[in-house]
């Protein structure tokens, strides 16, 4: 589902990812561990085509994204699930009308955009949200209904960042069985995280465990399977929706 | 895998673009207030621009529609019996344009010198009485009907028996036409402070924009929205704004020229001469559509139109998200 090649990133003269190779099955729960400032973030960023690596090759299903332009780049991120640290919301809408968003930008029907909403809230239990104004929510909840905005809809990648911070133990439950049910249901899911017991527990229920320092994975890429080496070959057309 | 959907289609999108529109616009109001404003101001300032250009000729129509009056005077020759007299005024007026036809004999004539005179009358004592020829006063319809044609008149009269010499007396006329002549020019600043009142305001909300890279954008073109889908409430507010300060600024300079045209029936206080920007009001009303021909109504609507126009890409150019990695990096 998602394959990272040599991906390089510099930034202010510094490198920020070195030469990373990464693969994530479909179906596969990915934990990325490794402290502050390791590149975690940028090298998700990219994953979920927010930004472009400086050199290497990032494909996600059929698409490479280096190959794409930069007007096909939404249409990549719509089937992309992202959880940021910290979710920005449009303000004017409640929480459900935010996590509704990214099926908006799917033009998925508005009573089904809802009802995929409230689910995705439930997984994380926070239906009681969904009426809330995102500017009254405690940082927890602004969390929990980030990571709801990444469920919504099923999409078949989901880049989490830091999904554990400043939740009680219960919320991390609550969102480690959501992120295992979508594992369950095929979709490809990286968590990048500093916090080393969400990544042991996440570890206990069959998450690959990878660790970043310094822009560099410790431990190596795990092999690529044949059918995506097969697929690496074949140059899709550089503008073409991602849909499944 | 993903949850089912039925595919993209446009109209989806758009309710979805309306929607987000809808939702965003109280936190916009104040900038969709003042951008409303600016798009008056910049049709006003297109409708006083165009009064200051056609100053010339709507004084000129203005003149002969309603305020210039043109009179003729034929002096009559000296040996012309009382009856000819008579018989000569009553055929001037049968002529079409005549409206009236006043016989001044050579006493009252020399009589309406002396009053003209004034002061200086001394000039004329000793004057012997038949030192004036009688004279007859011809007044004309205003408009197409008598003054516009008073050269032709006058050019008939001269080769009518009975007259020496005509006159064509048009003081009333050239006053108006100097007096918006120069509300013209007025209209001219007017019209420039109004255009660089609205551009400073258009360019203030443009700079703030510039300032602030729209948050909403960048998320939504995180969450998969293109650029286009996220610009398109921009430019349909902005496309709104722009009408609704257009239709603003129309309708206050049509109330005002109506208003100017109802002053304009009003007398002007004597001592203190005419009323202050009644001129510049007038020189608007002429142009506006209770007045003007075919020709500025289309500029008119073209004026509203393309506020419209540039009003939507202001919205589209303030609500383009840019790109995340150029705003993140």
């Amino acid at each position: 589902m998602l394959h990272l090649t040599a991906v390089t990133l510099r930034h202010q003269g510094k490198t920020v990812l070195d030469a990373v190779t990464l693969h994530v099955r479909a179906g596969e729960l990915l934990i990325l561990e490794g402290a502050r400032a390791s590149g975690k973030t940028r090298l998700l960023e990219i994953a979920g085509a927010r930004r472009r690596p400086d050199s290497g090759a990032v494909w996600i299903a059929d698409h490479d994204l280096t190959a794409l332009q930069r007007d096909s780049l939404p249409f990549v991120r719509r089937n992309v699930g992202f959880a940021e640290t910290q979710p920005r919301f449009i303000p004017e809408l409640s929480v459900l009308e935010n996590v509704m968003l990214p099926l908006g930008a799917r033009a998925a029907p508005l009573g089904w955009a809802r009802e995929a909403a409230l689910r995705a809230l439930g997984k994380v239990g926070a239906t009681g949200l969904a009426t809330s104004n995102p500017r009254t929510l405690s940082t927890s909840a602004q969390r929990l209904a980030g990571i709801a905005r990444a469920l919504a809809g099923s999409p078949p990648l989901l880049l989490l960042d830091d999904p554990s911070a400043s939740l009680t133990p219960a919320d991390t439950g609550a969102v480690l069985s959501a992120l295992l049910g979508a594992v369950e249901c095929g979709a490809a899911v990286v968590c990048a995280t500093a916090d080393a017991a969400f990544g042991a527990a996440a570890g206990r229920v069959g998450g690959r465990r990878v660790r970043l320092e310094g822009g560099c994975l410790l431990g190596g890429p795990v092999a690529l399977p044949a059918v995506s080496r097969a697929r690496e070959g074949a140059r899709p057309p550089a503008r073409r929706e991602a849909v499944p | 895998m993903m949850e089912a959907f039925r595919q993209s289609s446009m109209g989806l999108r758009m309710a979805w673009a309306l929607r987000l529109l809808c939702l965003g616009s109280p936190r916009r109001r104040l900038g969709m207030l003042l951008g409303c404003l600016a798009f008056s101001l910049a049709t006003l300032a297109i409708l006083v621009g165009l009064t200051s250009l056609t100053a010339g000729a709507a004084a000129r129509v203005g003149a002969g529609d309603s305020l210039g009056t043109v009179q003729l005077v034929a002096f009559l020759r000296d040996d012309l019996q009382p009856g000819s007299r008579d018989a000569l005024s009553l055929a001037l007026g049968q002529l079409p344009g005549v409206e009236r036809v006043r016989l001044l004999g050579s006493d009252q004539a020399l009589q309406q010198m002396r009053r003209d005179l004034g002061d200086q009358a001394s000039v004329l004592d000793g004057v012997e009485e038949g030192f004036l020829p009688a004279s007859l006063e011809i007044s004309l319809h205003t408009g197409r009907q008598g003054a516009d044609r008073a050269d032709e008149i006058a050019w008939r009269l001269r080769r009518m028996e009975g007259i020496t010499d005509v006159d064509v007396r048009r003081t009333t006329g050239d006053e108006r036409l100097a007096r918006v002549e120069i509300a013209g020019r007025r209209s001219g600043q007017l019209g420039l402070a109004l255009a660089v009142l609205a551009t400073s305001l258009a360019l203030g909300l443009a700079a703030v924009a510039m300032r602030r890279p729209p948050a909403d954008g960048r998320l939504l073109l995180g969450l998969g929205f293109t650029p286009a889908e996220i610009a398109t409430p921009g430019a349909l507010a902005g496309g709104a704004c722009a009408l609704a300060g257009a239709v603003i600024g129309t309708s206050l300079g049509s109330l005002g020229a109506r208003l100017g045209l109802v002053a304009a029936w009003w007398p002007a206080p004597g001592p203190l001469g005419p009323l202050p920007g009644r001129d510049l009001v007038m020189n608007l009303s002429m142009i506006l559509p209770t007045t003007s021909p075919g020709g500025v109504r289309g500029l008119i609507a073209g004026s509203v139109l393309m506020m419209a126009a540039w009003g939507a890409g202001l919205g589209w150019w303030m609500a383009r998200p840019g790109e995340l990695d150029e705003v993140e990096a």
